[in-house]
């Protein structure tokens, strides 16, 4: 059993009381506030794909946030059984030009988990797909 | 006892052309679209110059920065354009430079610049 773990349903109503609880847990584990919020910015673009992306805004699906620190390790992994999500040509620094442009709205959340955690993956286990972020606790 | 906001949102005009919006606590998934629907409704009144003003906003995530993307573009094609100014937050400013919103518009240190920019 994960140190933290919450059960949430698929609204964005849920997203700041979880992203709260992350901080708070992170904090406890000894990382300063800026690296804290760090977290919580990445675990809030997580959940936010997933209820976008993943459940295409369908309430009835389930989120499972769990958070463990191993060592010096925070892990920090996000489940859900929605369509799982393509992480192929999306890790790039956006082009913010283009976007202004194109008037788009998204392309920032999967490069700010990445630009903020030392570790992202993506992958599934049984019926659920998971986003398992990994940061490092610094002396 | 006074409910805290998670997020709120003050709105000044100047003169007939100039609105300053002045962001306070977070802008994240639930509370961007209260931003995104003061925005909209700022373009339908013909204010062209725009400062966001973000001393007291503490949290931003991707979903408010696309609101500002959306809006920055439509704001200039009206002949208007967007300042930014008051950034202390230090991750809201990593967000800023990471994702290279400096490139797409100007950041003033503080109100007053950002009002003598225009």
């Amino acid at each position: 059993m994960a140190d933290l773990s919450l059960r949430i349903g698929s609204e964005t109503l849920f997203v700041p009381p979880v992203v709260a609880a992350l901080k708070s847990y992170a904090l406890r584990c000894g990382f300063v506030e800026e690296e804290a919020t760090k977290i919580a910015v990445a675990v809030e673009e997580a959940l936010a794909n997933v209820i976008k992306h993943s459940y295409e805004s369908r309430k009835e699906g389930v989120i499972l946030i769990e958070a463990d620190l191993k060592g010096d390790e925070l892990c920090v992994r996000v489940s859900h059984q929605g369509k799982p999500f393509v992480l192929e040509g999306k890790r790039a620094a956006p082009d913010i030009e283009k976007l202004e442009k194109e008037r788009k709205k998204g392309g920032f959340g999967l490069y700010l988990i990445e630009k903020f955690m030392d570790e992202f993956h993506l992958g599934h286990e049984k019926e659920w797909h998971y986003y398992l972020m990994k940061k490092h606790l610094r002396p | 006892m006074k409910e805290k906001r998670l997020f709120h949102l003050s709105k000044e005009e100047f003169g007939s052309d100039m609105v300053i919006f002045g962001l306070e606590g977070a802008l994240n998934v639930q509370t961007a679209p209260e931003f995104e629907e003061a925005l909209k409704k700022n373009i339908s009144e013909g204010k062209k110059k725009v400062i966001l003003e973000m001393s007291h906003l503490n949290y931003i995530s991707s979903i408010g920065l696309g609101v500002i993307i959306g809006y920055l573009e439509e704001t200039r094609e009206q002949g208007g354009d967007i300042r930014i100014c008051g950034v202390n937050d230090p991750v809201i400013q990593d967000i800023f430079e990471t994702t290279g919103f400096p490139k797409i518009i100007q950041f003033h240190k503080d109100l007053g610049t950002a009002r003598l920019s225009f």
